[in-house]
């Protein structure tokens, strides 16, 4: 079992990208917390009867984070997407209300609302790639698919949220 | 059609890698489809990080991994934890089992005996139960006597396991009739006083079946027998089976009663093979009684006269009973 030292600082290492990957799967910033623990709490668990590196354990925590989000979203049946700033929670650092920075935001509303629509995992391969800009092998890594699904997901994804953006003149 | 496919095939490549944007290959597309530069420029924002690179957990969420941290590491120790939660768990159902099992037992052994019933039947004639005329079929419990007069019989069975018919002039005690709780099985006594029963019992693995007269005592077992009792002495015709009696008064060493023979008990033991006489003695018995169960239909009740006047039960059997005496004495 890893020591309490090496999950804590595994914690610390990597609680903002799955934050943020968790966030923008989910939507809700208290279910992502929740979330986030049950992360580390599965890999606690893990390492009881496994022996784990660093190189697995960034893995094995997206992708347990990908599963524990995609049976959130089954159970929840409804994603909602609201911005950090909307809900007024996180810690968002600068408060700079450009115009550019405005049609970031709805933009963001817009392509994650088009999202909504899509198979949970095209929307976690997206959000991987968007947010934390992964590579697809990484992706591949911690949703659990090949190289090559994790391509085609995303092109699919892709092209069709521009096509719904040409489509409502967004763009 | 070649500019679309390209264009198809350059949509794609941009939307999985940004590092191909800056390609020869994909310049050189750019620069002559202005769909796709836009297709490009929409890509790029598509992939614009959402701006909220600074967002972060609240720090509860540290401290509740923490504690959860302590919980699965205590629940997880080795050696005495894990084996010896599972251990008190089937020592305690072991404990639970064991406890059950004595107080079931102790119930068991507590628990009454519970009183029977045998069915009496008033075959013929004036028959008595505890001194009151019988008039028919009855149910009769531990300690009645059945008492029959002259040119009477009557039954006594259980269930279709054991009948015991009563001849005439004889008195029978019911000693015991009880379900026996500990043992599971129901236990029988009969005591003769007087006179002649014949008693055929059928199935012995369920019940206990004695007979106790003033000169022995034995427990019946898939046999069929006639047994008398006059004054001193006791009769033991086997018709068929084979006992053991244990006389009273004579040293008390048990007898083995085998088919086919004949024991006249009082202080000594005599022991005869049955011959011809007694066996159709023993038929008698047999099918006078059915002779009296047919006699009771009225179409017959004349007959029924005719049949007591030539074949008197009583004198049939008293006859033979008192030959054996004579030839005894």
């Amino acid at each position: 079992m890893l020591e309490k030292d090496r999950i804590i600082e595994y914690y610390r290492n990597f609680k903002k990208e799955l934050y943020i990957y968790i966030y923008r799967f989910t939507g809700s910033q208290e279910n992502s917390e929740d979330i986030l623990h049950d992360c580390f709490i599965n890999l606690i668990k893990y390492s009881q009867d496994h022996e784990i590196n660093e190189l697995s354990v960034r893995a094995f925590l997206y992708k347990t984070a990908h599963n524990i989000s995609i049976n959130f979203l089954k159970r929840s049946s409804r994603f909602e997407f609201s911005s950090i700033e909307e809900k007024g929670g996180g810690n968002i650092i600068g408060e700079d209300n450009t115009v550019d920075e405005i049609f970031t935001r709805d933009l963001n509303e817009k392509i994650y609302s088009i999202i909504n629509t899509m198979d949970p995992l095209s929307r976690s391969i997206f959000v991987m790639k968007k947010e934390l800009n992964l590579s697809l092998g990484e992706i591949g890594i911690n949703t659990g698919f090949s190289e090559r699904t994790v391509r085609r997901k995303l092109q699919k994804a892709v092209k069709y949220i521009v096509e719904e953006l040409k489509k409502t003149d967004f763009i | 059609m070649g500019k679309k496919r390209d264009c198809r095939k350059f949509l794609r490549n941009i939307s999985v890698s940004s590092d191909r944007f800056s390609d020869d290959s994909f310049t050189a597309h750019i620069n002559e489809c202005s769909e796709c530069r836009r297709d490009l420029e929409i890509v790029k924002m598509i992939y614009t990080p959402s701006g909220n690179r600074e967002v972060e957990p609240s720090s509860i969420v540290e401290s509740r991994i923490i504690q959860s941290y302590g919980e699965i590491a205590l629940e997880s120790k080795p050696g005495a934890k894990k084996f010896f939660r599972p251990f008190l768990i089937s020592a305690a159902a072991v404990c639970v089992i064991l406890f059950m099992s004595f107080i079931y037992e102790q119930m068991k052994i507590s628990r009454p005996d519970k009183n029977v019933s045998v069915t009496f039947k008033n075959i013929r004639g004036n028959v008595l139960v505890d001194n009151i005329m019988a008039r028919g079929p009855m149910k009769l419990n531990e300690s009645s006597v059945i008492t029959t007069g002259e040119d009477s019989i009557a039954e006594v069975a259980f269930d279709g396991l054991f009948y015991i018919k009563i001849t005439c002039n004889t008195t029978l005690k019911i000693e015991k009739a009880l379900f026996d709780a500990r043992k599971n099985i129901f236990n029988f006594a009969f005591s003769l006083i007087d006179g002649v029963v014949l008693s055929r019992d059928l199935d012995k693995s369920k019940y206990d079946l004695a007979f106790l007269t003033p000169n022995m005592e034995f427990k019946s077992a898939d046999t069929e027998f006639l047994l008398s009792v006059n004054r001193d002495k006791t009769m033991l015709f086997m018709s068929s089976g084979h006992l053991d009696f244990s006389p009273k008064g004579s040293g008390g060493q048990d007898v083995n009663a085998a088919t086919d023979s004949k024991y006249t008990i009082s202080n000594t033991v005599v022991t005869q093979k049955m011959d011809d006489s007694d066996r159709r003695m023993i038929e008698f018995v047999h099918e006078n009684t059915d002779i009296s169960h047919v006699s009771l239909h009225p179409s017959m009740k004349d007959n029924n006269r005719n049949l007591m006047a030539e074949n008197n039960p009583c004198d049939k059997i008293l006859s033979g009973i008192n030959r054996e005496n004579k030839s005894k004495n």
